[in-house]
């Protein structure tokens, strides 16, 4: 399905690009099966988790430095305001604005609520929150509740134009729309491109750069320099003008496949921004060709390759000093889509084997109908095909795999999700910072980062030995399969 | 440039008539050479059986469970002449969330652009009865229809009905969503009957667009699954609803109704019934005497 900013709402990732939630197979399998549109869901008959894509959708507009959010939701919802208050506090420090709570409202639905409507209470809200905040921009994100009852969130909005200067949006993030937390990036970049994104006045040398919190923002900003371009990173960080004249950059990257191809593709569709999709810039492939990339969009191959001959003379042998300490390494990642599969070429390329491949969730493409390239070049890069897993983070899952594998290492990316593996005796290192094992000293770091895992196991092993995990034997000699219905196609 | 696609909402009263009068209205329009769709928006899913010989089709939603993800174009069925039929379907009575429903599938086909595709001239929603919730007004708010028409009779029920759905127009009015376009009288037989909705309508700043009167024709057809444009197009009763599809391809100009507050609907009623009441003084008192 196409990108299309005539609704107020976009579709889902299961509608638009049939991903999935639930697989076991090889990567090659998946990738052949995703061309020919044979690639089904297989549900399952027992969740241990899973989440809801509002948080994902409010946690990219709550970073945006002078927006607010209304929650049309009951208080259990606008829970998602600690964290979202917590990452903001932490993105200020890091990146030197103001450490404060995001600025999140809920409009607290109630029993009468879902009776009679909550329209008036809506309106009060989204006042009130221009009334103490003075924002830039109001988002009103929807819920399970609001959505049910059928609220109608866009009268609300156009009845309060009159009354309030600044964009009043509506994310249309309900739980109960998607399996995938991803569909909650697009529908928050679905309110930027219809709400925020203004026609281009001019073109300008800003390169958009989508991504999560920006901690390597010096350094890529002195690398930009060199070219002549500037990085605009977003959307944390960025204000609600900024985010206006997006349609104005030179191009566009993502530091993720995933995060950014609603966006991506969608100012490219709409103002001709070129999308810049390469693999991510993570491992020296990876860099390479994505610096590559950006060079040939903004007309700089020549500076690109100076400067990438450069850094290889610089960090290669240190690179290969390291890289014979790992060789033989075993590992399992489990992390989103975008991310497996670039972590999976960037240990490959320090020596590491990936015995065991399991992503979230699976986009068999992305928007443009483009195919996903961080898994394409696996499909023609590895010796060997990888077993791999959509796991939806079902954490019986993948214990029951580390199980049976015991690799060497394990890595993720999410908040808890080394804390098991490290619980059976697994060595891990979590890649919470998306930077992680980016350009040249990225990878270095990196290599460096696994070796300390995998000598000093200490940690793993006695919180193993004091440890008693809670599956029974009988679940960990089963298939990681057992509780995955036939796929659907 | 794009084609501009007529999207008109039926309301009115359940068991009124909607659903024959939209099934009817469909058929017309597509005689008349038309592409048309209908979408019916009622849990029941009947409203486009009489364009497919008497038979149910699968429903939107009923698919959609199914199948987790659903392309427009499994859904949509053609009919009488080539009319597309969807329904939207719903839960079963007693469960669920049938608003809830509607929002779903209407969602989904605004999503997949298939107007365009299919190149209609009309797209007719026929909305369940009573306007109980949010998700039935979905086809009024902005975006979808762009003109309501409601079925009314002369009963004072439906014209409360119908008064009640001015109410919910004249509500969305401000913010782009459909207006009036006017009050389609059904069943008018009775000689009153025209007047009390003539009056209804001159007091709520709208007009009747067809009257259409009660027709054993029109149950003629049905019993046999069709409509009675099908059935017994020569019929007289096909005659007004093929006016009546003129009338409505031609219609542009809707409005925002004033409808009756509570009180002055029921004093306008009240009017109405001593009215009623002298217009057959003859009649009634002769009767009325006979059972003292």
């Amino acid at each position: 399905m196409e990108i299309n900013l005539k609704v107020a709402e976009a579709p889902t990732r299961e509608n638009r690009l049939g991903s999935i939630s639930g697989y076991s197979g090889t990567l090659r399998d998946a990738a052949q099966k995703a061309g020919c549109g044979g690639l089904g869901n297989r549900e399952r008959c027992f969740n241990q988790a899973s989440l809801c894509n509002a948080g994902c959708a409010q946690g990219m507009v709550c970073g945006i430095l002078d927006a607010a959010v209304v929650n049309h939701a009951p208080v259990g919802c606008t829970v998602d305001a600690i964290g979202a208050s917590v990452v903001r506090k932490y993105l200020g420090m890091m990146l030197g604005f103001e450490p404060r709570n995001a600025q999140f409202v809920g409009t607290n639905l109630n029993e009468n609520d879902t009776v009679f409507g909550a329209s008036a209470k809506l309106r009060a809200a989204v006042i009130e929150t221009y009334r103490r905040y003075h924002p830039n921009a109001i988002f009103v994100s929807t819920s399970c509740v609001s959505g049910v009852i059928g609220e109608d969130i866009k009268s609300v909005i156009e009845d309060l134009k009159p009354e309030i200067p600044i964009p009043v949006i509506p994310l249309f993030c309900e739980g109960f729309k998607s399996k995938i937390w991803a569909t909650g990036f697009d529908m928050a970049w679905h309110a930027l491109l219809t709400g925020i994104v203004k026609p281009p006045q001019k073109k300008t040398n800003v390169i958009n750069f989508i991504n999560f919190f920006g901690s390597e923002k010096r350094q890529i900003t002195e690398l930009f320099a060199k070219f002549g371009v500037e990085p605009l990173f977003l959307p944390a960080g960025t204000t609600v003008d900024q985010l206006s004249r997006m349609s104005e950059s030179i191009a566009t990257v993502s530091i993720c496949g995933t995060l950014g191809t609603y966006l991506g593709n969608g100012l490219e569709k709409q103002y001709g921004v070129p999308y810049v999709q390469t693999l991510r810039p993570h491992g020296i492939t990876g860099f390479e060709e994505w610096l590559r990339g950006i060079g040939k969009v903004i007309g700089k191959e020549t500076d690109v390759e100076n400067y990438i001959a450069q850094e290889r003379a610089r960090v290669l042998p240190e690179l290969e000093k390291v890289k014979q300490k790992l060789h033989g390494i075993k590992a399992v990642v489990g992390m989103g889509p975008g991310y497996t599969f670039n972590f999976i070429r960037v240990l490959q390329e320090l020596g590491v084997e990936t015995i065991w491949a399991s992503a979230w969730h699976f986009d068999p493409k992305y928007d443009k109908g483009l195919v996903v390239e961080d898994l394409d070049y696996l499909v023609k890069n590895l010796p060997a095909d990888i077993p791999f897993s959509v796991s939806d983070q079902q954490n019986f899952e993948l214990m029951n795999v580390l199980n049976t594998l015991k690799p060497d290492i394990y890595f993720s990316r999410h908040q808890g999700t080394t804390v098991w593996a490290l619980k059976r005796g697994t060595a891990s290192v979590c890649v919470m910072d998306e930077y992680t094992a980016f350009g040249y000293n990225g990878t270095l770091n990196f290599a460096s980062m696994i070796l300390d895992a995998v000598t000093n196991r200490s940690l793993a092993n006695n919180i193993a030995q004091r440890t008693k995990l809670p599956y029974t034997e009988w679940w960990l000699n089963q298939p990681n399969t057992t509780f995955l219905k036939k796929a659907e196609v | 440039m794009a084609k501009h696609i007529k999207q008109i909402a039926i309301y009115g009263k359940g068991g009124i008539g909607k659903s024959t009068t939209t099934s009817n209205l469909s058929a017309a329009l597509s005689k008349a050479g038309y592409k048309v769709m209908q979408f019916g928006c009622d849990p029941k899913s009947d409203s486009t059986n009489t364009l497919r010989g008497g038979k149910y089709i699968p429903t939107v939603l009923d698919t959609l469970r199914e199948e987790n993800v659903v392309k427009a174009h499994e859904v949509i069925f053609e009919g009488f002449n080539g009319v597309y039929c969807v329904e939207s379907g719903g839960p079963a009575p007693g469960v669920g969330c049938a608003g809830r429903g509607i929002i779903t599938a209407v969602q989904l086909f605004k999503q997949q652009k298939v107007f365009e595709e299919l190149d209609l001239d009309f797209v007719i929603y026929d909305v369940l009865g009573d306007v109980v919730c949010g998700g039935f007004a979905v086809p009024i708010r902005e975006g979808i229809a762009e003109h309501v028409f409601t079925v009314s009779s002369s009963d004072f029920m439906a014209l409360y009905a119908a008064n009640n759905l001015f109410k919910g127009i004249q509500k969305y009015s401000n913010s782009g969503g459909a207006l009036l376009g006017g009050v389609i009288a059904n069943s008018v037989n009775a000689p009153y009957a025209r007047e009390i909705i003539d009056d209804f309508v001159k007091l709520t700043n709208t007009k009747v667009v067809e009257y259409i009167p009660r027709s054993v024709t029109v149950t003629q057809s049905e019993l046999q699954g069709k409509t009675t444009i099908e059935a017994f197009p020569d019929s007289p009763q096909a005659k007004i609803y093929t006016s009546l599809a003129y009338k409505i391809a031609q219609h542009t100009d809707s409005k925002s109704p004033s409808p009756m507050d509570v009180k002055e609907l029921r004093e306008w009623a009240a009017k109405w019934a001593d009215l009623l009441l002298s217009y057959e003084n003859g009649e009634l008192r002769v009767e009325a005497h006979g059972n003292i």
